[in-house]
């Protein structure tokens, strides 16, 4: 099976391992370099280290909390323009303005499959 | 004034010849005649016989006549006291009138005069008698009016005891008041609760109660919503206050007179916390326990993905494998939400937060969140809605009204098969409804499923409908989002195939005040 590698990047922040680990592992397949980070901290120093192009970013996280990982990206003039998609509880109706209102790009909702997974990429790209 | 019996004088007198005089003309003239030397025989008569007159000598030999006088003590008695005086002696006379004698005589006075003074004197005696009667009589009269109302507010105090003792005994707060909202009645619990005494705030304004203390904002936002509900029919559907840690479910009824007259209002405050708490605990519990399921599905299907680009067309058993696995993963998006809306729904303390929307927008943004699912299976969806204007509802609820409703007509569809939605404004009891009319053409529904599967848990039991997935919690949301919005829900099979669904949900351009709160008490 041919497998063609994108050069767009797409970071992964989830604190939970295993979620990280097989979404980079769909990414790849979906054609995008995935890069995994497992924490807000490390989060924020891969942005800084990898310059991704998107950025998929879990909100409940314990520890550095989600909306602080996005407060702090949309802040920095080097971060901000980077696409973030968050991922939500699909407790929003109104998902996408609710995430526009938190300062993200888009959301997408937890469990998510790989469709879902390229069509919000595809959008935000 | 009839004369019952002879009047009886008491000639009190010493002197013989004078006694004889007077007898005479007392006897020619039908009166009883009694002879009194002093006070003792006086008393002894006043003992037995029930004298009316008395003539004294004021000049008796052995006896001091003034003080006789002074001791028969006239006001007091319903006789009168004509005194005997000899010529010159205007002295004792005066003093004599003084001491209540009602007039005097001259022992040497003519017989006429005599008898015309005694009868003025016996008129004026039967005057004192009647008066004392009628005197009596009113008093009595008094007396009894009196014992009446006394009665009449000892009954009054028991029942206003009565009543606060019921008021007081019965759970929660009271507030009674009129329809001016001027406050009638507290009970000792609503005291508690507002920490103000009832003699404070009778007579007072309801607001007074709240205003400037804790309850203030949380108090205005509880009777607003418990206004805006009365779009729709109010019933005792409480609505929660929340005051520092406390809940309360807060009810208002009308107050009815017997012709259906209002005269007021009762708000009741009941204490919910402890429900509440344990309440809270189990959503947390449930919320927690859903929510801890997103991320291990999505590492699932995550890897079963992965593992079909990795091995798909090698072996057939192994695809069959995995996409069995992705068909019973997959579902579990949906049935996580599910949990979660059933739980927020059920709360008590569900409160609407009305929006302005466009209707139609909003129904196409419900659209989209199944046109995945539509696509696959080729169904188009067409909506055609009358609406103009935006409408004033609960967007959140208003979608777990609808959004079931719309992934069953898209799952029970047929292949390439059509959902036609229709937005109307319809006036049904003087009130304003969205209408919301859901064709498919699918399956359709047993006649005899029709009424029950709005029952919790209930779900078709077709083979082919079974495999679709879901636990039927679908149906339990879109009927209790429904029961919040007050809306209602009515489906019926298609003449050719599929089924209607048709969705009534009050809506309000203008949210009104409260007009009536309820139930006559």
């Amino acid at each position: 099976m041919e497998v063609i590698v994108s050069e767009k990047k797409i970071l992964v922040i989830d604190d939970e391992k295993l979620l990280v680990k097989s979404t980079v592992m769909v990414l790849g397949f979906l054609g995008y370099t995935g890069i995994e980070a497992i924490g807000g901290a490390e989060g924020l120093e891969k942005v800084i280290s990898e310059s991704p192009d998107l950025i998929l970013l879990d909100i409940m996280m314990p520890g550095m909390d989600g909306w602080e990982v996005l407060k702090n990206l949309k802040e920095k003039e080097l971060t901000k323009r980077i696409p973030v998609v968050i991922f939500t509880a699909k407790e929003y109706s109104d998902g996408i303005s609710y995430a526009k209102s938190r300062g993200a790009e888009d959301y997408i909702a937890k469990p998510f499959e790989p469709n879902d997974l390229l069509d919000v990429i595809a959008r935000n790209l | 004034m009839k004369k019952q019996e002879l009047e009886t004088i008491l000639i009190v007198e010493d002197n013989l010849e004078n006694i004889k005089f007077l007898s005479k003309i007392l006897v020619a003239n039908n009166f009883n005649i009694l002879v009194a030397r002093n006070f003792k025989d006086i008393l002894n008569m006043l003992g037995i016989y029930s004298i009316d007159l008395f003539l004294l000598n004021i000049n008796l030999l052995n006896t001091d006549g003034f003080k006789i006088l002074k001791d028969l003590d006239v006001k007091k008695h319903d006789y009168e006291v004509i005194i005997l005086t000899d010529l010159e002696d205007i002295n004792s006379a005066k003093k004599a009138m003084e001491l209540g004698a009602f007039g005097y005589l001259k022992m040497l006075d003519q017989k006429d005069k005599i008898l015309e003074s005694i009868k003025e004197a016996l008129v004026f005696v039967e005057f004192k008698k009647s008066r004392k009667i009628r005197i009596a009589n009113q008093k009595e009269e008094l007396d009894k009016n009196q014992k009446e109302l006394e009665k009449a507010l000892k009954i009054v105090e028991y029942k206003k005891y009565h009543l606060e003792s019921i008021m007081d005994s019965i759970d929660g707060a009271f507030v009674i008041v009129d329809n001016e909202n001027t406050i009638m009645m507290m009970n000792k619990h609503s005291e508690k609760l507002f920490q103000k005494k009832s003699y404070e705030c009778i007579g007072k304004h309801f607001n007074d109660l709240y205003k400037d203390t804790s309850f203030d904002t949380a108090m205005q936002d509880c009777l607003n919503s418990l206004s805006n509900n009365s779009v729709n029919n109010i019933s005792s559907l409480g609505r929660l206050l929340r005051e520092k840690s406390h809940y309360y479910l807060v009810k208002n009824k009308l107050m009815k007179v017997g012709d259906g007259k209002i005269i007021g209002r009762i708000y009741q405050f009941i204490d919910r916390t402890e429900e509440i708490a344990s309440e809270n605990i189990k959503n947390s519990f449930f919320s927690i326990v859903a929510h801890e399921f997103r991320t291990p599905i999505t590492v699932l299907l995550n890897y079963i993905s992965v593992l079909q680009y990795l091995v798909k067309g090698q072996d057939k058993k192994v695809d069959d494998i995995l996409q069995d696995m992705s068909n019973v993963v997959s579902p579990f998006k949906g049935v996580i939400d599910n949990i979660i809306n059933v739980v927020n729904l059920s709360r008590s303390d569900v409160n609407l937060s009305l929006k302005e929307i466009d209707i139609e927008q909003f129904i196409n943004s419900q659209i989209e969140l199944i046109r995945k699912y539509a696509t696959e299976k080729q169904i188009t969806i067409a909506v055609k809605s009358e609406f103009k204007n935006k409408i004033i509802i609960d967007p959140k609820i208003l979608s777990t009204a609808i959004f079931p409703v719309l992934k069953n007509a898209v799952d029970f569809n047929s292949l390439n098969g059509t959902i036609d939605v229709f937005l109307n404004e319809i006036y049904k009891d003087n009130k304003t409804y969205l209408e919301i009319l859901f064709i498919d053409e699918g399956v359709g529904i047993p006649e005899e499923k029709l009424n029950s599967i709005f029952s919790e848990f209930t779900q078709i039991e077709n083979h082919m409908i079974r495999e679709q997935g879901g636990l039927g919690l679908g149906l339990f949301i879109v009927n209790k989002s429904l029961e919040i919005l007050k809306g209602s829900i009515k489906v019926t099979n298609n003449s050719n195939k599929g089924v209607c669904v048709k969705l009534h949900i009050p809506i309000s351009i203008n949210i009104e005040k409260i007009t009536d709160g309820g139930n006559s008490v």
